[in-house]
C-alpha cells in the first residue's frame, strides 16, 4: 500500500500480537497505519487512527471515572432503611397472593411467588404462559391494571426482547409480575434478563407451601443479590437477614456456578464477603474490581 | 462497554468487534499511548504525562501539528489565567482569591466552569504531599505565551504555597500556532458566554419564562407518565405503587 516509515508499537489482542506500522499513503493523500501480523492486516488512514486512538483513551478515562464515582457513591449512599413492623397490610398481602396463586393454578399458568411485603407481592410468570396469564387477569374480579413504576411508561427500557413488568391491584395489594428474572443494567433505566441458565434453573425447581409455589432459595438469593448490587446500590437490613438465612442452607456449588454468569471472577469475592457478613463492602468492591 | 461494569470491553470498528478483558484493555490503552508518542516523536513529549481531559478535549486534534515540547521555567507572577472571556494575572486570579479567603465560605461560583472548591482544595493537598509536578503533569503553555492552557488550579496552589517564584512548565510548539491560539480563545469564550447566559437570570424576561413554562406544561401533559402521576384515572393507585415499589 505504501512505503513503510516505521513501526510505532505492538499491541496484543487475545493471544495475537499485532504491530502498528506507519506507512506513506499511496491511495490516500495522507499517511496510512497498518495494524497487522503475518495473517491479518487492517488499514487506517492516519486521521482515522487518530480518531480511534482518541476514542480508546477517552473510553479508558470514562471507565476509570465511572468506577471511582460508583464506588464512592455506593459508599455514601445509605438510604434510611424502610423496615415496617408486621402489620395488617403484610398479612393481607400474603392472603391475596395466595388467592392469586390458586387462580393461576386453576388456569394452568405456571408461576412462582417471589415475595410478599407490606401491601405488595411479586410473582414471576412462565413467559410461554403469557397469553393464559393475560386471560386470567382479564377475567378476574377485583383486579385493576396499573402502570408498573419500573416499566416502559416511566422511561425504563427492556433489552434482549425481555417482556416488560406488569402491575395490578388486587383488592388492597399491589402485585407485580415479572416474566423473566430481571437485573438492572448499569446503563441507567435499563432492565435485562438474568442469564438463561438461571432462568431455566428457576423453572426446574420450586418450594411449595400448601398450594402455593414459591421461588426456590437459590434463584431467590441470586435475584436479591443482583437487585441489591445493580438496582439499589446497597443491601437493606431486610435483604441481609434473608440472604443470611438462605445462604446457610443453599447448595454453594450450584449457587456459585449460577452467580458466575452474573459476576464472573468477582463471584468468589462476593461469596466470601457474604459469608463474612461484610455487606457494606460488596458494592464498592464490585465497582473497583478489575481482575476479570 | 459491555452491559456490566466492564468485565468485558468491546471495541466496535465498523463490522469488527474486539473483545477484551479489563487487563487487556488497560494494556491496549498503554500500547496506544506508546504508539501515539512514537508517531509524534517529539523529545520530551509523553501523552501519559498530560491531564487526560485536557489531552483529549483541547489538544488531541492538534497533536499531529506538534513540533516541539520543552520544559521551561516561568515566573508565577507572569502567568495569565483565562476566566470568563477575560484574562487575569495569576496573583489576581479568582483561583488564588478562593485559596486566600476561607475555603469553607466559598460556594465555588467565583471559580471557572462551575468547578467547586473541593477540586481546588484537593489539588492543594496533593501538591503539599507529593510536590510539583503532581503525577508528572506540568502546567501547560502554548509557544512562548504565558497563558496557562492547563493547570490553572495547580499554578494557583503553587502561588499560594511558594509565592513569587519560578516553576517548571511544559511549553508546546505547534506548526499552526496562530490557529491554535485563536481556537483555544474562541472555544473558551463560547463556553464562558454559555455559563454567563445561564447564570444571568436577571436578564430573562417574564414573558420568556411564561412561554417556556407553558411549553413545558404542554409537553408534560402529553407524557403518559405525567398523566399517570397527576391526572389519570388511577393516579392515586399509581402514586401509591410508586412509593411502595421504590421503597420495598
Amino acid at each position: 500500500m505504501g512505503e513503510k516509515i516505521k513501526n510505532l508499537h505492538s499491541i496484543k489482542i487475545g493471544s495475537s500480537e499485532l504491530m502498528i506500522e506507519l506507512n506513506e499513503g499511496s491511495l490516500y493523500d495522507e499517511r496510512v497505519i497498518h495494524v497487522q501480523n503475518d495473517k491479518f492486516r487492517y488499514v487506517f488512514k492516519e486521521s482515522d487512527f487518530w480518531d480511534i486512538a482518541g476514542h480508546v483513551l477517552r473510553a479508558k478515562l470514562r471507565l476509570d471515572s465511572i468506577r471511582e464515582k460508583r464506588a464512592v457513591t455506593c459508599k455514601q449512599q445509605k438510604k434510611k432503611d424502610f423496615t415496617l413492623p408486621l402489620s395488617e397490610g403484610f398479612t393481607k398481602s400474603k392472603e391475596h397472593a395466595h388467592e392469586l396463586s390458586i387462580l393461576f393454578e386453576s388456569n394452568d399458568v405456571d408461576y412462582r411467588l417471589i415475595e410478599t411485603g407490606e401491601k405488595y407481592a411479586s410473582f414471576i410468570i412462565f413467559n410461554e404462559d403469557y397469553s393464559k396469564f393475560k386471560k386470567t387477569i382479564c377475567k378476574g374480579s377485583n383486579l385493576v391494571t396499573l402502570e408498573h413504576p419500573f416499566g416502559n411508561t416511566f422511561g425504563y427500557k427492556f433489552l434482549y426482547k425481555m417482556r416488560p413488568f406488569e402491575l395490578i391491584k388486587y383488592k388492597d395489594t399491589y402485585v407485580e409480575f415479572f416474566f423473566q428474572l430481571p437485573c438492572m443494567s448499569l446503563t441507567p433505566k435499563t432492565w435485562m434478563p438474568l442469564d438463561r441458565k438461571i432462568q431455566h434453573y428457576l423453572w426446574s425447581c420450586n418450594k411449595t407451601d400448601g398450594d402455593v409455589k414459591y421461588l426456590d432459595d437459590i434463584p431467590l438469593l441470586i435475584f436479591k443479590i443482583c437487585w441489591a448490587v445493580f438496582k439499589d446500590g446497597y443491601f437493606t437490613e431486610k435483604n441481609i437477614h434473608l440472604i443470611n438465612r438462605l445462604i446457610r442452607e443453599a447448595d454453594r456449588t450450584t449457587l456459585n456456578s449460577l452467580l458466575k454468569d452474573v459476576f464472573f471472577r468477582f463471584t468468589d469475592h462476593l461469596t466470601e464477603l457474604i459469608l463474612h457478613r461484610q455487606y457494606d463492602e460488596i458494592v464498592p468492591q464490585y465497582f473497583v474490581f478489575r481482575d476479570y | 462497554m459491555d452491559d456490566n461494569i466492564g468485565e468485558s470491553i468491546h471495541i466496535h470498528i465498523e463490522d469488527i468487534r474486539i473483545d477484551l478483558t479489563n487487563s487487556e484493555f488497560d494494556r491496549l490503552f498503554s500500547d496506544i499511548c506508546s504508539a501515539v508518542n512514537e508517531m509524534i516523536d517529539i523529545k520530551g513529549f509523553d501523552c501519559r504525562k498530560i491531564n487526560p481531559s485536557f489531552l483529549l478535549d483541547e489538544l488531541w486534534d492538534n497533536l499531529r501539528y506538534l513540533r516541539a515540547a520543552k520544559i521551561d521555567n516561568a515566573l508565577l507572577r507572569e502567568m495569565i489565567c483565562p476566566f470568563n472571556g477575560t484574562y487575569q494575572k495569576l496573583p489576581n486570579s479568582n483561583a488564588v482569591q478562593a485559596l486566600k479567603d476561607n475555603c469553607d465560605n466559598h460556594d465555588g461560583s467565583i471559580l471557572n466552569r462551575g468547578d467547586d472548591q473541593n477540586q481546588l482544595n484537593s489539588m492543594l493537598q496533593n501538591i503539599k504531599s507529593s510536590g510539583y509536578p503532581f503525577n508528572d503533569q506540568y502546567i501547560i503553555m502554548f509557544g512562548d505565551d504565558n497563558t496557562i492552557r492547563d493547570g490553572t488550579y495547580c499554578a494557583a496552589c503553587l502561588w499560594h504555597i511558594l509565592g513569587d517564584v519560578s516553576v517548571p512548565v511544559m511549553r508546546l510548539y505547534f506548526d499552526n500556532q496562530a490557529n491554535i491560539n485563536r481556537k483555544a480563545e474562541s472555544g473558551h469564550s463560547k463556553l464562558c458566554h454559555k455559563i454567563r447566559k445561564r447564570t444571568d437570570k436577571l436578564t430573562v424576561s417574564r414573558r420568556f419564562l411564561q412561554r417556556t413554562s407553558y411549553k413545558i406544561k404542554k409537553a408534560l401533559y402529553k407524557s403518559k407518565a405525567y398523566r399517570c402521576y397527576y391526572t389519570g384515572k388511577h393516579k392515586t393507585e399509581n402514586n401509591e405503587a410508586q412509593e411502595i415499589f421504590n421503597n420495598k
